[in-house]
């Protein structure tokens, strides 16, 4: 197995009394995509932070490419790239000056990708940076971070601002990245964000990882959603570890019923059968979608 | 990928060129507006006083007045070699010197620094490999090379007008020390505090300090001045008999002290965090907190009150030296001839005048600190979450207008109150002082009004405010040196009112100014209802 790019175990960061991440693990291997994901005030961006040597960790063990990124935060910079969800820029410069600006120093930016990324994101560098747009600041921290020849993008809810046809453009050229080989850490809100781009995915609540694993694992744990339309009543379904089960008379006062439910894919076609041999007039199966499961790890649920 | 996990990087340095040439490409302007307008400043005061005081003899009739006035001595500073050029334009410059050389150093440092990062332009960049200390090292660099050429241009001045070189360069380099120690301060500050506007709060409560024991030293002639950085820059002494270098490697130590105690901690702490961490607060906003004026208030009051406490310090500290004014004046039968032949004739009341500019001044500066704070709210994108409310936009702009205009009012009273009592011991007068100051106050509406008048009109333009209040500073304590003419003088409204309490008020002064004050408000509403916001 390679060394891992990113190796988090056990990470605590403190401020004054609050416990912003109370015992975190974390890993990212190379060329792996990874989603981080967890609702607000988890600890996500104070988890980049104390990545990128910006904050130093209160407690744990903390490795970016094997080293210290408090210590060697200028070292290890050269290998990545970022890009914040609240991107500042220098009111006064020019949206291409910041981007030389930005490729002065770390990772260096591929001249020819550079200008292919200008065009692709529709961004006009001749533009001063107060007379941008959220979305338009954002472009130019992501065409600075993509256009990098780096082993590791962060990225820090990258798309926040941008248009879905901006958004397409930012996933194909993510794909892109990770064809090449790098190693992605996205943290981002956008569920459909993370469920196109990540192999894996890590949640983060209260400052703990409450989940992790492949979204193929993910998507295991997350049950299926079951509505069926039975012309009478319904057989009884007990004995099978069903959710959210709800049974009402259909709406058109005949004798037929509605059913839904969510079960678990392993238990689909034993709960589906005594279903079928009493007679459907209807059938919608909804697959597993990570939204639920994730909203579940959001609140809190017992998973 | 290039050579995972190898774990060997070159070494290049942390970036300190990158953010070096990011310095000085994004904050040029400023640098060039500092170094120009001090060495032209100067140069400016060398080249009159050349002309007023060409011969020996008039630098002999210099010395015996001027350099011996009391009155200079708290203001100005104790008056070294007041018979040479050098000692003449040191001492007629030392109040602009006093206060634009360690502001220079202090706003320089802060502004491509803890602004910086309390703005959030230091994220991105010190996730490329730009390490903790090189925004800090740098800025250092870059207003260090600024105040060298401020220094170098002094002295070139001077040379130019036949000044020897060793005492032209020990009073430049004194200089440029002067402002590399407040550089030092803003570097220790900036680690202490998360907020731009406290370190710079911080800053200039260290200036007031250095001028008061600066000037308690140099009156009552004891050793609290030593406490003061200004006190350092003064007494190396370039055009005296004896010149001496050791106060200027005292003020390089301590800057380099304070520089490199504040690049020990940046390397210590988190990225956006201080020494001094920020605390919660109260989940719910008071009735008076959710009103406009409320808003207003809250927003500039603890500001405002520093600004009235330090006014009130400074004029009763210099209202105290009153009675010793008059005492050395009593003495000198110079002075006395020389007063009696000026316009202003008693010499108590002459000083208090000259104080009583400190004290606008600081009322000025306070007023226009709110001002600018007004213009931020609108480019940090407050102000359009506030005007998309049911809030008037006259409304909104005009209940901060009348904040910075009471504020103002409140710091020129404060410091006319400080000076009235503590001056009364000399002049039995309880009231005069604090009724100048009073009589001043349409002047403070007038800066109130050229900044809504920018804001309105001219919003990218609001820095020219502070030139303004600089041009005002220049008018009072050197307009008469460098013979300007009079209608570059009763530009400033100080002076068309008249100099206070020394003469009377002059009403036609009181209502031009009154009358401009109201008009440069209401152009300035009209203007801020016309226009695109933000802007």
């Amino acid at each position: 197995m390679p060394d891992p790019i990113i190796d988090v175990s056990g990470l605590v960061k403190t401020f004054g009394s609050f416990r912003a991440l109370d015992g975190f693990d974390l890993r990212l291997d190379p060329g792996e995509v990874r989603g981080f994901l967890g609702p607000n005030g988890a600890g996500k961006t104070t988890t980049i932070r104390v990545l990128l040597g910006m904050m130093r960790a209160s407690g744990g063990r903390v490795r970016l490419f094997g080293q210290d990124p408090w210590r060697r935060a200028v070292a290890l910079h050269r290998r990545l790239t970022y890009v914040p969800g609240d991107v500042a820029l220098w009111p006064g410069l020019t949206g291409g000056q910041c981007l030389d600006v930005l490729g002065a120093s770390g990772a260096p930016l591929d001249p020819a990708r550079r200008d292919e990324l200008v065009e692709r994101f529709d961004l006009d560098p001749t533009k001063r940076v107060r007379d941008y747009s959220k979305g338009n600041r954002q472009k130019v921290a992501l065409v600075a971070a993509l256009a990098a020849r780096a082993d590791l993008l962060v990225l820090d809810e990258p798309t926040s601002g941008l248009d879905p046809l901006m958004e397409e453009v930012f996933r194909e050229c993510v794909t892109e990245r990770a064809a090449d080989g790098a190693a992605v850490l996205l943290s981002s809100h956008i569920l459909s964000e993370v469920e196109a781009l990540c192999s894996t995915v890590t949640i983060i609540r209260r400052g703990r990882a409450v989940r992790a694993g492949t979204v193929a694992e993910l998507r295991g744990l997350a049950r299926t959603t079951v509505h069926a339309v039975t012309p009478g009543t319904p057989p009884d379904l007990d004995g099978f570890d069903l959710h959210d089960l709800s049974v009402t008379p259909v709406a058109d006062g005949g004798a037929g019923h509605d059913v839904t439910f969510t079960v678990e894919p392993g238990d689909l076609e034993k709960v589906l059968r005594p279903l079928v041999d009493a007679g459907l007039t209807g059938l919608t199966v909804r697959p597993p979608s990570l939204d639920e499961l994730f909203l579940s790890e959001y609140d809190g649920a017992p998973a | 990928m290039t050579a995972p996990g190898t774990g060997t990087t070159r070494r290049t340095g942390d970036g300190l060129t990158a953010v070096l040439r990011l310095q000085l490409r994004t904050g040029w302007k400023a640098l060039l507006a500092w170094v120009a307008g001090l060495v032209g400043v100067y140069a400016a005061t060398v080249a009159a006083i050349d002309t007023t005081y060409g011969t020996p003899e008039q630098l002999a009739t210099y010395q015996a007045t001027v350099g011996s006035d009391p009155t200079m001595a708290a203001i100005n500073g104790t008056p070294y070699g007041a018979d040479t050029l050098g000692g003449v334009v040191a001492n007629e410059f030392g109040f602009i010197a006093a206060i634009a050389v360690p502001l220079m150093g202090l706003l320089l440092v802060t502004r491509s620094t803890r602004a910086a990062e309390e703005n959030g332009l230091l994220e991105l960049l010190r996730s490329r490999a730009i390490g903790s200390r090189a925004p800090w090292s740098a800025a250092l660099g870059v207003t260090a090379g600024a105040l060298v050429l401020v220094g170098l241009g002094m002295a070139g001045s001077l040379l130019a007008y036949g000044v020897e070189a060793a005492d032209a360069a020990l009073y430049g380099a004194s200089v440029t020390a002067l402002g590399l120690v407040f550089a030092g301060v803003a570097t220790l500050a900036g680690q202490l505090l998360r907020r731009a506007a406290g370190v710079v709060a911080v800053g200039i409560v260290v200036l007031g300090a250095a001028y008061v024991f600066r000037a308690i030293g140099d009156v009552e002639d004891n050793g609290w001045k030593w406490l003061s950085p200004l006190a350092w820059q003064q007494e190396t002494r370039p055009f005296a008999e004896d010149p001496r270098v050791w106060p200027l490697l005292l003020a390089l130590g301590v800057a380099a002290t304070l520089s490199g105690l504040g690049l020990a901690l940046v390397g210590r702490r988190d990225l956006g965090s201080a020494v001094v961490p920020s605390r919660p607060g109260p989940a719910r906003a008071g009735r008076f907190l959710a009103s406009g004026p409320g808003q207003a208030l809250r927003q500039h009051g603890a500001t405002l009150l520093a600004w009235a406490v330090g006014a009130a310090l400074v004029g009763a500290v210099f209202g105290a030296f009153t009675d010793d004014i008059a005492d050395v004046v009593a003495a000198n039968p110079d002075l006395q001839a020389a007063f009696s032949a000026g316009a202003a004739g008693d010499p108590t009341s002459w000083y208090l005048s000259f104080t009583l500019v400190l004290v606008m001044l600081m009322a000025f500066g306070a007023a226009a600190q709110v001002v600018a704070r007004v213009r931020r709210e609108e480019t940090g994108g407050r102000l359009e979450a506030v005007l998309a409310r049911s809030v008037r936009r006259t409304t909104w702009l005009g209940t901060h207008a009348a904040v910075a205009v009471l504020g103002g009012a409140l710091v020129a009273l404060a410091g006319g109150a400080g000076l009235a009592v503590t001056a009364s011991r000399a002049t039995g007068d309880t009231a005069g002082a604090f009724t100048a100051a009073a009589q001043y106050l349409p002047a403070v509406v007038a800066v109130v009004g050229l900044g809504v008048a920018l804001l309105g009109l001219l919003p990218r333009a609001l820095g020219l405010l502070w030139v303004a209040i600089a041009y005002v500073a220049v008018v009072e304590m050197l307009g008469e040196t460098l013979s300007m003419p009079d209608a570059a003088l009763q530009v400033s409204p100080l002076h068309a009112i008249g100099r206070l309490p020394a003469e009377d008020p002059s009403g036609t002064g009181v209502l031009v100014v009154g009358a401009v004050a109201v008009a440069l408000l209401g152009a300035g509403l009209a203007g801020f209802r016309h226009r695109d916001v933000p802007r």
